[in-house]
């Protein structure tokens, strides 16, 4: 990457920064301003430097629409600081407004989406510039930074000043040195050192050594002008104004330009020690696959010198090795490691923008922002959240009105969290809204044909229902929710991530949305089991229990297949071998072995041969490398190199079942 | 000769382009998010041997502005006499004037071209 477009990229991401956190920031101002409190300085100051950082960088990688824009925004927000403006709602959604504005030019910038066409632009201006109260126009922002540019004249021939240099006797005192100030007069032309003047040196004994008490009277011979002096002498010319006249002699003095000094350094050295670098994230991504890989090889070479009594010396080094590709492995992974904190904050935005438009008041609590997931996960299960959480406030929660005649607060409390939980991530979307109406929704599946009137499903099994295909329950259809797409997809996108979700509703007061997620994609937790001559894994999180049942607990029920009696539940039975084609001399539930699987609140049971054992293993892609299959996650190499398969559970239920409803129990 | 230089700034665009633009001028240039972290910078450098001979500093930065930390710096013998340049925008004409009465020795105004930087530095540093 060139440097150019090194420095494109880390503003890039700063912005994207700089706009999540000035949205987060202008709501909790909008907030902060409707409770009355007195303005929150040290946010406002935070937002101003935002929008002034985004400005200063946009100018510097040569974004130029952005920083004018943004410089349009920092007027505001100036004024905000200095108590001129004060906060009000409308306020707020019109810099928002500018925040989305900012964050399309920056995409824009970036070769992504389209940029606001300029008429958008235009009117945003205008509406930011109203609240300054005068007639500030785009085109003095544009002005102020044109005059930032001195266009220095040019002269075609030699010019000869002659200087009263006189600096402030505490020049030095702030680090400037005269002789450096002399020296770059020097690029300029040839210096002549007329005379130098002591009158003003006190006695020795009264000296300050960090005072001047020089001034000299200099000449400078070259192709220079007036500019270039006021340049040279910029920051000393304030205390003591510089004092010189031009006396080039009416011919022009042929003289060349004395070449610059010679005491040009030498390019591009990068010595500096910073705490931090840069890392692209497909390299990480291949550094995860390496490791990935290496500790296949590792587990190979374990299973060798176990398998082949290998001697004591060569099995310590092997557990030697092997110590360190797990803790390599545990720092790789750690790499690709974020919080989940910017994905919650920006969902604050979501729910503003919703609450205002349906007239509902939401207050949004967010707990465990600093929890870590695998980058992938959090980019995957980004949309799936936002929809939950739009899904919440549109559905969820009630209007103050009739939470009011519910007895509840007028505010409605939505609480976003995220924690660790057995080795996963569990993520929680909580209302204390209206709750899911099971009645309402049993009636809507009976109608849509998904469950027979006589149905006799419990209440939990009847909320699972709601992430099926082709049901919702908003009484109208809104431009939010509610067009009966949505929630299976959610489902779909959660189970891709071998995830789960679980619903805890209590009609009236609120319901709870129970996302678990792995940790990582890129190694799962598996159970191996034997299938005929092959091994399968089942991952752990989808794993109840595993059973071996009595002959008579098993039936063929007419249409629903074979179910097997599980502690007073009866659960279908899904036969791996008949499933995934492989020649298995147990088939019998009673010989072999039913491990109980839960998929969307259901159980069922697969039968295996056996169980080998847990292990952990990296997944390998099947689809990259081959073709989706379906019901298969993917693949892995086990200890003695050979290729097992990944059950995808939900994937699996969902191609056995398909053609049936769900309203099996 | 070239010299250690310290680019104190909560952007780490501007960060990144003046230790781009410097590094390429032969200077040795470290970083620093806030004047705090400056400050902490200083002694770290020092206590590796390492003078800083000129200090780049933005003024508006979270934790501790350029301000405060041209104040802080000049109460340290060490560092009085370092010549600490102010990066200021368009809309901080005052800053300019804020930042001398400081100590601040020079003002640079962003956005810069790199050798505007480069000829601001050759003013203290060579």
């Amino acid at each position: 990457m060139d440097l150019d477009a090194e420095l494109k990229s880390i503003f890039f991401e700063e912005g994207r920064e700089h706009i999540a956190s000035l949205e987060e920031d202008l709501i909790q101002l909008e907030n902060e301003s409707g409770t009355g409190q007195a303005v929150n300085h040290e946010l406002v100051n935070r937002i101003f430097r935002s929008a002034h950082t985004i400005k200063g960088g946009a100018g510097s990688v040569g974004f130029g629409e952005l920083s004018g824009f943004t410089h349009t925004v920092e007027n505001v927000l100036d004024r905000v600081r200095e108590n001129q403006i004060s906060i009000t709602q409308e306020l707020v959604s019109v810099l928002l407004n500018a925040v989305d504005c900012m964050s399309r030019l920056l995409d824009a910038a970036m070769g992504e989406g389209t940029p606001p066409d300029s008429t958008e632009l235009a009117a945003l201006v205008a509406q930011l510039n109203s609240h300054l109260g005068d007639a500030v126009s785009a085109a003095s922002a544009l002005a102020d930074q044109a005059t930032e540019k001195v266009r220095r004249q040019k002269t075609d021939r030699d010019h000869t000043f002659a200087i009263d240099l006189k600096l402030h006797p505490q020049v030095m005192q702030n680090g400037t040195d005269p002789l450096m100030l002399l020296t770059e007069l020097k690029d300029h032309g040839q210096v002549t050192l007329k005379a130098v003047h002591t009158e003003n040196c006190p006695p020795l004994e009264q000296m300050d050594p960090y005072a001047l008490y020089l001034s000299w009277d200099v000449e400078v011979t070259g192709r220079l002008t007036g500019a270039d002096l006021d340049n040279v002498f910029i920051f000393v010319s304030d205390e003591s104004p510089l004092r010189y006249r031009d006396i080039t002699p009416e011919a022009p003095v042929v003289k060349k330009a004395v070449p610059r000094s010679a005491s040009e350094v030498a390019p591009g050295r990068d010595r500096s020690k910073l705490n931090s670098v840069r890392v692209d994230t497909d390299r990480l991504d291949r550094l995860v696959n390496l490791v990935g890989e290496l500790v296949i090889g590792q587990a190979r070479v374990t299973q060798t010198t176990q398998s082949t009594g290998a001697a004591p010396e060569v099995t310590a080094a092997v557990e030697a090795l092997e110590r360190i590709t797990r803790d390599l492995q545990d720092e790789a992974m750690g790499m690709r490691m974020l919080p989940i904190g910017p994905t919650f904050v920006q969902f604050q935005r979501v729910v503003r923008d919703l609450a205002m438009s349906q007239g509902k008041e939401v207050s949004l609590q967010i707990s465990g922002q600093e929890t870590e997931l695998d980058k992938s996960i959090i980019e995957k299960i980004s949309d799936p959240l936002k929809h939950m959480v739009r899904n919440a406030v549109d559905h969820g929660l009630e209007t103050p009105e009739e939470r009011r005649q519910a007895g509840k607060s007028e505010t409605g409390e939505l609480v976003l969290s995220a924690f660790h939980s057995e080795g996963n991530i569990v993520i929680e979307i909580s209302d204390d809204g209206k709750g899911l109406d099971a009645a309402a929704i049993a009636a809507k599946a009976v109608k849509e044909g998904l469950i027979p009137p006589d149905h006799t499903l419990s209440e939990t099994e009847i909320h699972q229902l709601i992430f099926h295909p082709g049901l919702s329950t908003a009484k109208q259809v809104t431009d939010v929710s509610g067009r009966g797409v949505g929630m299976d997809v959610v489902k779909r996108n959660i189970e891709e991530l071998r995830g789960r979700v679980q619903i805890q509703s209590t009609r009236g007061a609120g319901s709870t949305f129970r996302i678990t997620l792995p940790l990582t994609l890129a190694i799962i937790d598996g159970m191996a089991m034997s299938v005929g001559g092959e091994v399968f894994l089942v991952p752990l999180l989808s794993i109840v229990e595993s059973i071996r049942p009595q002959a008579r607990d098993v039936q063929t029920v007419a249409e629903r297949g074979e179910m097997v009696q599980v502690r007073g539940d009866v659960l279908p039975v899904i036969r791996l071998h008949e499933e995934l084609n492989v020649f298995s001399e147990y088939r019998r539930p009673e010989e072999a072995l039913l491990i109980v699987v839960e998929v969307a609140g259901r159980r069922y049971c697969l039968l295996v041969d056996d169980i080998l054992g847990q292990q952990q293993v990296v997944i390998k892609s099947i689809e990259q490398n081959y073709a989706k299959v379906v019901g298969v996650s993917g693949a892995t190499i086990l200890g003695d190199g050979r290729v097992a398969m990944i059950i995808d559970v939900p994937a699996l239920v969902r191609k056995v079942f398909e053609h049936q409803s769900v309203g099996m129990a | 000769m070239s010299g250690v230089i310290l680019i104190v700034d909560d952007s780490a665009t501007i960060r990144a382009s003046v230790k781009n633009t410097l590094d390429q001028a032969g200077y040795e240039v470290f970083q620093a998010m806030n004047g705090q972290a400056g400050l902490e910078s200083l002694k770290q450098l020092s206590g590796q041997g390492k003078m800083v001979s000129m200090i780049i500093s933005d003024v508006n930065m979270p934790v501790m502005d350029g301000i405060t930390f041209i104040k802080e710096l000049k109460q340290n013998p060490n560092y009085k006499f370092t010549p600490v340049l102010v990066l200021t925008t368009e809309s901080q004409t005052s800053k300019k004037q804020e930042g001398k009465e400081a100590g601040a020795a020079g003002w640079l105004v962003k956005p810069f071209e790199p050798e505007a930087l480069v000829g601001v530095v050759r003013k203290f540093i060579r």
